[in-house]
């Protein structure tokens, strides 16, 4: 039983320490009482600064153990102290729904009980499922429990075998954020059971449906977010892929939040959430290559965007300097190890090299099309977030978030077309046991889309009904 | 280009959309915001008889799971591949967490080889690996069966994986032998 609720209790403090970084950057109000909403948000806030901290001290020698886990929590906990003590917040102006009478209880404190009633049975099915299933998957077990198997008996990057030709095959370069968030689980069970494994994967979809909604509260009505995030959460792409214990649903987890926060300070020049946009970035490039990749593709648009709108670019600037040097410490590691990635990168900027390889790149454009269209696996959600992106910008409602998702979703993509165009590997094999994974991002960036501009469009409908109406009467 | 086609169907339940709205009075910008009635309204229908249908499949996977305990659970991966998971579990009681080891692992009939590589041996090596972890391979070529003579010399023990250590060519320590051609040695250098 201890063994069992142990690595819980480091899913906990990692929502603390994601509770208090939310509060030192001003994303959660100071108020206890809306810290419950936001929890979902913290848990992978903590999920994601708690492992890149961790990843930094192991890439100068400092020991994992769960001490040093505790330290880094610690440390959360005292800067979202001090960010507590000196925002200044405005008391609320009124009461809170759940102080008055429940018959004066409005509408949408209905839409969201029905929604936690039935995503709440959901994910206790879930987990009842996840908490008996074995790790099965090839690369989850060889690549990624593998590290993290590594870093729960060694306490350090043990260079026999993170910088091993004898492990060449585990993807030696790959970032360690899942590893370590792993690791950090079977310390705290003691041993490294990987049939415990799967049950903490599967909080990151419970967290991740919590955060989306949370992180829109103000722009989307929870009638447009509880059904399209119950259809998201039942898309086989996004639970089973979770359930496979690859870091891609993670990955894209962390890049889909990253988006919607840069949408909003696109949206509303609130700093606050180009803080959160880099930290979850962050998470998404220490996780995989893809995710730096995305990463790169959603701060290069919401550059191009905030400059062509004259908005402050330095701010930006600064959140993406901030990504980055949170990548840095596993890049520099792995370069003092002479630790080369399968992907010739700079063979890839050589025209010569990509001239000589065309014929790779329709049939990956082709594989990721198919792959992001498979009704059976993402449902609908890119067609029907292809619907709202184009409807905001033919009626201007959102005009400047459809731009920044259309833009940063093409431009990722381009950029999954372009790995595989430089890639090595023979394409065929390289787009069979890739593509329906890498594919992820996109989707996710698509949900982003879809909640953030169904909710703008359905606003602006409503306010104009509204409007007319009064004209009307 | 199935996605294409699904796209054209949204768009296509868009334009609808917009028709009604604008049957319904609403004009210009207004009818096309109502647009976004399309995704909701698709969810709507959709979601609860999809979450059942997941529902469903998490069931069935945790009927298929729930028997499985502890170990079995633990390498089921190797067990359903027909490994010989009982032998690393034999050699990981000898070998001490903080010693080194090399694996030898011998023709496996049948092998398809892609680049030298012979999957089935590729595959037992990635997984006696990770068996044995935290304790840590050295020298190991990423071709699986040794095609240097006296590789794995630099580590404590040899683990032979349907590979007689008679045939190991190189000096060796005391062999303990699990089974014919699974055995465990010292190595030369460790004995």
């Amino acid at each position: 039983m201890r063994a069992d609720l142990a690595p819980f209790g480091v899913d906990v403090l990692l929502a603390l320490a994601g509770l208090a970084i939310l509060l030192a950057i001003g994303v959660v109000p100071r108020r206890p009482g809306s810290w419950m909403a936001a929890l979902g948000l913290a848990y992978l806030t903590g999920a994601a600064v708690v492992p890149l901290a961790l990843t930094a001290l192991l890439a100068i020698g400092a020991p994992f153990t769960l001490e040093t886990f505790g330290v880094v929590v610690l440390v959360c906990l005292g800067i979202g102290a001090w960010g507590w003590r000196r925002a200044d917040e405005p008391p609320p102006r009124a009461a809170p729904w759940w102080r008055r009478p429940w018959r004066s209880w409005p509408a949408e404190v209905w839409v969201v009980g029905a929604f936690v009633v039935v995503f709440g049975a959901f994910a206790l099915i879930g987990l009842r499922s996840a908490w008996v299933m074995p790790l099965t998957e090839w690369d989850a077990w060889s690549i990624w429990a593998r590290k993290a198997q590594m870093l729960t008996g060694h306490d350090s990057l043990v260079t026999g075998f993170f910088a091993s030709d004898s492990y060449s095959w585990v993807h030696l370069d790959y970032p360690i954020q899942i590893p370590v968030w792993e690791a950090l689980h079977f310390r705290a069970r003691g041993s490294f059971e990987t049939v415990a494994l799967l049950r903490h994967f599967w909080l990151f979809l419970v967290a991740f449906v919590w955060a989306v909604a949370y992180l829109l509260r103000d722009r989307v009505r929870p009638l447009v977010w509880a059904p399209l995030l119950l259809l998201a959460a039942a898309a086989p792409g996004v639970w089973g892929q979770l359930l496979t214990g690859y870091a891609d649903v993670p990955m894209a987890m962390f890049v889909c939040l990253g988006a919607i926060a840069l949408a909003l300070w696109l949206d509303g020049g609130d700093g606050r959430r180009l803080a959160l946009a880099a930290v979850m970035l962050a998470a998404a490039a220490n996780t995989k290559n893809e995710g730096l990749m995305a990463a790169v593709a959603l701060l290069l648009v919401a550059g191009a965007i905030a400059f062509g709108r004259g908005m402050r670019v330095r701010q930006l600037g600064l959140a993406a300097a901030v990504t980055g040097a949170a990548i840095l410490p596993w890049r520099i590691w792995t370069a003092a190890h002479h630790i080369e990635g399968d992907m010739p990168v700079l063979k890839g900027l050589n025209p010569g090299y990509l001239l000589d390889r065309t014929e790779r790149v329709w049939p990956s454009v082709e594989a990721i099309l198919h792959e992001g269209g498979d009704v059976g696996r993402w449902r609908y959600l890119l067609p029907l977030a292809g619907l709202v992106v184009g409807a905001a910008l033919i009626s201007g409602v959102g005009r400047r978030v459809a731009t920044f998702y259309l833009a940063s979703f093409l431009l990722a993509a381009a950029g999954f077309v372009w790995s595989y165009w430089i890639s090595s590997y023979p394409l065929e094999w390289h787009l069979q046991t890739s593509a329906g994974r890498v594919v992820a991002v996109l989707i996710l960036i698509g949900l982003a889309a879809l909640v953030h501009l169904s909710g703008l469009l359905l606003n602006a409908f409503t306010r104009q009904r509204i409007a007319s109406a009064a004209r009307d009467g | 280009m199935r996605l294409l086609s699904e796209l054209v169907g949204a768009l296509g339940a868009g334009a609808l959309v917009v028709l009604i709205a604008r049957q319904l009075g609403f004009t210009g910008r207004r009818s096309l915001v109502a647009v976004a009635v399309v995704p909701v309204a698709v969810a709507a229908v959709l979601a609860l008889p999809l979450l059942d249908e997941a529902r469903t499949q998490l069931n069935d996977r945790r009927d298929e799971n729930a028997p499985l305990v502890g170990a079995e659970a633990q390498l089921k991966v190797g067990v359903d591949a027909g490994w010989a998971v009982e032998f690393f579990t034999w050699a990981a009681e000898r070998i001490g967490e903080d010693e080194t080891f090399h694996l030898e692992i011998g023709e496996v009939p049948d092998e398809v080889r892609i680049g030298g590589v012979g999957v089935q041996q590729g595959a037992i090596l990635q997984w006696g690996t990770y068996q044995l972890a935290p304790r840590l391979a050295v020298e190991q070529s990423p071709l699986a069966r040794d095609e240097k003579p006296g590789e794995g010399g630099e580590a404590d023990w040899l683990v032979f994986y349907g590979f007689d250590p008679a045939d190991y060519p190189g000096p060796l320590g005391k062999v303990i032998t699990y089974a014919p051609e699974y055995a465990i040695a010292r190595s030369d250098r460790a004995r």
